[in-house]
């Protein structure tokens, strides 16, 4: 045993104080003349060696007191307990859970701080009392994992201010990735006491991601380390979350995934409660580009989801951020909005390659086109057509006509000259889309040699022969009697996607009299939709920076009565909308995945990420091709907005913003937290132990490094030992109550 | 030596409306106001009643005869006086005097207490007589129901001095050898020493046919034990006895034996249907006197 504070065990020496008062009441007395002295006489016989006791008790109360108190001053340490050297360093790394379900307010009433910022202050308790010469490192499990600092630091006071700008609300945890960069990072440390200290919630959902299977692995790889790490586990936040109210709005999607100025687009808005606690009168906002545009109210019954729909006309084409916000008080404040990227659309052109141009109506090849691509036009209603068409004979067509075009559509072209053709694929080889039909004056020699070259084929398949009768299209006369019809199948096409739901009507409906099957070509397309007989009808493939769909039917109604048909329109729009805006990356992204933006526009600008935190980082350009800059972000850890921001050198005005938005996972709002024994076992599997706090993980490791101290038995001791000795002093003085 | 040395004017008033009277009738020379159950040949006419035989015939009242032709008694109150002795103690232990006490010493209390008995019983016109002790008998003077005498008394409780050690018992015994008369015996005295010695003593007293009145006078100090701090305890009978002791810590014990001798005491007391009167000198005794006096009125 040693003391902190030795010097104070000369305060021991004070136990001659009550002996010396002893000693001189003893000398010191009053003097009664007393009648009653047979009474005394006969007490004193009898009580004499009693009274002696208690006194010789009470005095050596009285100097064990000072001695006790002395020896808790010095604070004494059992150095039985010592298991490290004093001043090791030590290599720690701390996996801090910064998802956004550690935004959760303390339950400390009066406590505005949150679960992250214990566990920021917790690391930073933990960063101090590290031994001098030490190296750490910070991993942010939360989102994508990162590290804070890059490299390995044993510049601590640094990385200590480096947490301040860890903020929180970042996506869920994926701890197989945290813990296996933790393990990198432990084994290229250099210490002999190696670290690994969880600080987390133990959310459930998160933790689901840390299997036992991946622990024992975990365990087993650190094993064979020279020095394995000591896995310590912190748990914040009580285990039991049922008294928390959190309701969250866990979706935000558009009807339709391109838009146009002058378009109504309607927002499913799906909030949950995850609480049991009913809730009622919940208000959301809708608000686009931060303005509030309308908003509802929506009762919420316990652990219940809801759907709101709520619709808004965008004025303006350009990114626009759609945002849903509840308007509530609860326990996490984190998940009260969502946010949705739209791309609107001023329009989107489409040039029509007539190859059979006709002045009498809905005779020529591409009428029913132009009146499925443009319903509203034609119908002289005053909605909006996202889609522009213009219709060109083929034999009038040149590069000129493709302008801003960014579909060209050809029906039943019998052929095209060398420059059509080379404009045809130059168009494509930028990023246009082009749509074949098939028809009776299709030339398919010319096409199979000009198109389908075996050293890059334009079409994504060969033409096969001519299969079916047409129909004369005289309404007097019969329909013909071979027929065949588009099999009813899923389809996996994300344009086809809305033919899977029943109530959309289907492909499938539509009678086919004459027909040019597909047959497959090198390299291989995707086939999108076969005929009942088991014949390719519709096929489709990337070719540059374009996409080319071949279709094995005509687009009138001598071929089929597909035109006919109610799913037509959706249809065409269907494959307009997604070629319009095939080959962009997604605006809408989930937390982990990286942003990327396509600009084709104006080069020269000078661009930025801004991020949710605020953050502001350089966008590096990656040119892909010729036309087109592309910008990634890799490190999408928060949701909410992240926008790519260009200023023009020069001195225009023009600034283009981009938005993307990332999405955590729903599920981290739910509060669930694993109980003791869920955690027992983690920390069984890791070989590790729990602690509450960084107080109690200290606690332990100043035990381990000087001992445990053992000042509080004497404080204890010293207590009882006053107590003692007013109640013995009153007991022996017969003072009762 | 006059009386309004031991009394104030107040006190005497006040004592002077207080009538005694006895519990048990004691015959008597004198005639007084205590009337004795007896019927004889006295002053004061009672009640006739039929003759029987053996009825002496001087005692026929002739003149009933003469009016109604039959025999009739006459029968005559015969009237007693209190023969009192007042035993008053003057051993060491009298000499403690506390704070609580107004600056009197139990001794002083006790002559003033006998000064004012005596000087009511003769105002009754009942006979008086005083004994001082300690270890032995000191005075005595004998019961006499003139007023003059309530001089002799007052000189004999002026001139005690308490000094020596008490033994009740044995002084007891010989007083009850000495005193042959039967009569009213009232002791004042503190009562410490041998408990069963004590009562034997009364018993003894009893065993004569006295009436007997205990004052066991006590100093606040001696019933609560109030002293703090290391204090030597000198004893006032035993020049060498003395005891330095905590009396916080002893203070309990001595109360617990204090509590179990006057049991004893009041137990015996009440055995040989004695009248003990506890009295602490912090009291106004003349209250204390006539609290018992109407006591003993109400029992009669």
């Amino acid at each position: 045993m040693t003391f902190l504070n030795a010097a104070l065990l000369a305060g021991t020496l004070a136990f001659a104080i009550p002996l010396i008062i002893h000693l001189l009441n003893r000398t010191k007395f009053q003097t009664v003349d007393w009648g009653a002295m047979h009474l005394l006489n006969a007490v004193l016989r009898v009580n004499h060696r009693r009274f002696q006791l208690q006194q010789w008790l009470l005095l050596m109360i009285r100097c064990a007191i000072p001695i006790i108190l002395a020896l808790s001053l010095a604070i004494p340490v059992l150095t039985h307990f010592q298991a490290l050297p004093k001043d090791a360093p030590s290599s720690v790394v701390i996996l801090i859970d910064d998802s956004y379900s550690m935004d959760v307010a303390v339950a400390a009433e009066g406590d505005p701080s949150t679960l992250l910022q214990q566990a920021l202050q917790q690391t930073e308790q933990i960063m101090n009392a590290l031994p001098a010469g030490s190296e750490a490192q910070v991993i942010l499990a939360g989102g994508r994992v990162r590290t804070l600092p890059d490299q390995i630091s044993t510049n601590l006071r640094q990385l200590i201010t480096s947490l301040q700008s860890v903020t929180g609300g970042a996506g869920s945890c994926d701890w197989q990735q945290a813990f296996s960069a933790a393990a990198t990072t432990v084994a290229s440390m250099h210490h002999a006491r190696r670290e690994l200290i969880v600080i987390s919630d133990f959310q459930r959902h998160d933790w689901r991601t840390a299997a036992p299977p991946l622990l024992q692995e975990l365990r087993q790889q650190w094993t064979t380390l020279s020095t394995p790490p000591v896995v310590h586990l912190i748990k914040l936040g009580p285990r039991d979350t049922s008294g928390l109210r959190n309701v969250a709005v866990v979706g935000l999607q558009p009807d339709r995934p391109t838009l146009g100025v002058g378009q109504e687009v309607r927002l499913r808005v799906t909030l949950k409660n995850f609480s049991t606690v009913p809730q009622s009168g919940v208000r959301v906002q809708l608000k686009v580009d931060e303005e509030m545009v309308s908003a509802s109210t929506a009762d919420l019954g316990p652990l219940a989801s809801r759907q709101l729909l709520l619709t808004h006309t965008f004025e303006t084409a350009g990114s626009h951020v759609v945002q849903a916000e509840l308007i509530t008080e609860d326990a996490l404040p984190s998940d009260n909005r969502q946010f949705c990227s739209l791309e609107v659309l001023e329009t989107v052109e489409v040039l029509l390659i007539d190859g059979k141009p006709s002045g009498v109506p809905l005779q020529a090849e591409t009428s029913f086109l132009a009146l499925a691509l443009s319903p509203f036009t034609y119908g002289s209603q005053p909605l909006a057509d996202l889609i522009q068409t213009r219709t060109i004979a083929a034999n009038q067509f040149a590069n000129s006509h493709l302008g801003n075009s960014r579909i060209v559509i050809m029906a039943n072209v019998p052929r095209l000259n060398d420059n059509q053709a080379d404009a045809l694929e130059a168009f494509v080889q930028a990023g246009g889309a082009l749509i074949v039909f098939a028809g009776d004056q299709l030339a398919t020699d010319w096409y199979h040699q000009r198109l389908s070259k075996p050293s890059r084929p334009l079409l994504p398949m060969r033409w096969g022969p001519l299969q079916g009768t047409a129909w004369s299209g005289d309404p007097g006369d019969a329909l013909p009697d071979t027929q065949t019809a588009i099999a009813g199948q899923f389809f996996e096409h994300p344009a086809m996607q809305l033919f899977n739901q029943t109530g959309s009507g289907s492909p499938a409906d539509a009678a086919i009299y004459a027909w040019h099957p597909l047959e497959p070509s090198d390299p291989p397309a995707n086939v999108i939709a076969r005929l009942d007989t088991g014949q390719v009808l519709m096929a489709e493939r990337p070719w540059g920076d374009g996409v080319v769909l071949q279709v094995g039917v005509a687009a009138n109604l001598r071929w089929s009565n597909l035109p006919l048909q109610p799913v037509f329109v959706p249809l065409m729009q269907e494959w307009i909308a997604w070629m319009a805006t095939r080959g962009l990356p997604p605006r809408n992204i989930d937390v982990g995945q990286p942003a990327v933006v396509h600009w084709t526009g104006d080069p020269g600008r000078k661009w930025q990420w801004l991020a949710p935190d605020a953050s502001r980082s350089e966008a590096v350009n990656r040119p892909s091709t010729e036309n087109r800059e592309t910008f990634r972000l890799a490190q999408v850890r928060f949701p909410g907005v992240y926008t790519l921001s260009g200023h023009a050198n020069d001195d225009s005005p023009s600034h283009v913003a981009i938005h993307i938005t990332a999405r955590a996972d729903a599920a981290e709002s739910d509060l669930d937290r694993l109980d003791d024994a869920e955690i027992t076992d983690i920390a069984q599997l890791l070989d590790g132990q729990i602690f509450t706090s960084a107080d109690a993980y200290l606690q332990q490791e100043n035990t381990r490094r000087f001992g445990r101290e053992a000042w509080r038995p004497f404080l204890l001791l010293l207590l009882s030992l006053m107590v003692a000795e007013v109640v013995l002093q009153q007991r022996f003085a017969g003072v009762r109550s | 030596m006059r009386v309004t040395e031991f009394l104030s004017p107040d006190e005497l008033s006040k004592l002077k409306h207080l009538q005694v009277l006895a519990r048990q009738v004691v015959e008597g020379l004198a005639t007084g106001m205590h009337r004795s159950p007896h019927k004889g040949f006295s002053v004061e006419f009672k009640e006739h009643r039929p003759y029987v035989r053996g009825d002496e015939i001087r005692n026929i009242d002739w003149k009933i005869f003469g009016k109604t032709d039959r025999f009739y008694i006459r029968q005559y109150e015969e009237e007693t006086n209190l023969r009192c002795t007042l035993l008053v103690d003057c051993s060491g232990s009298m000499r403690y005097g506390g704070s609580r006490a107004d600056g009197l010493t139990k001794h002083q209390y006790a002559t003033r207490l006998a000064a004012s008995l005596a000087y009511l019983l003769l105002g009754q016109q009942d006979g008086v007589g005083v004994v001082t002790f300690d270890d032995a008998v000191r005075q005595i003077v004998p019961p006499r129901s003139r007023p003059s005498h309530l001089k002799a008394i007052l000189a004999t409780l002026v001139t005690t001095d308490p000094q020596r050690e008490t033994e009740l018992g044995k002084v007891f015994h010989q007083l009850a050898a000495k005193l042959h008369r039967r009569g009213l015996l009232v002791v004042v005295s503190d009562c410490f020493g041998n408990v069963d010695e004590l009562l034997k003593s009364f018993a003894h007293f009893r065993h004569a046919r006295h009436e007997l009145i205990v004052f066991q006078i006590l100093d606040p100090d001696e019933v609560d034990f109030p002293f703090r701090g290391r204090t030597q305890f000198r004893s006032l009978e035993v020049t060498q006895q003395r005891h330095t002791v905590d009396p916080l810590q002893l203070r309990q014990a001595y109360l617990d034996k204090l509590a179990e001798f006057r049991q004893e005491l009041t137990a015996g007391c009440r055995r040989n249907q004695i009248d003990l009167v506890p009295v602490t000198t912090d009291t106004r005794y003349a209250d204390v006197l006539a609290d018992y006096l109407r006591l003993r009125r109400r029992l009669a």
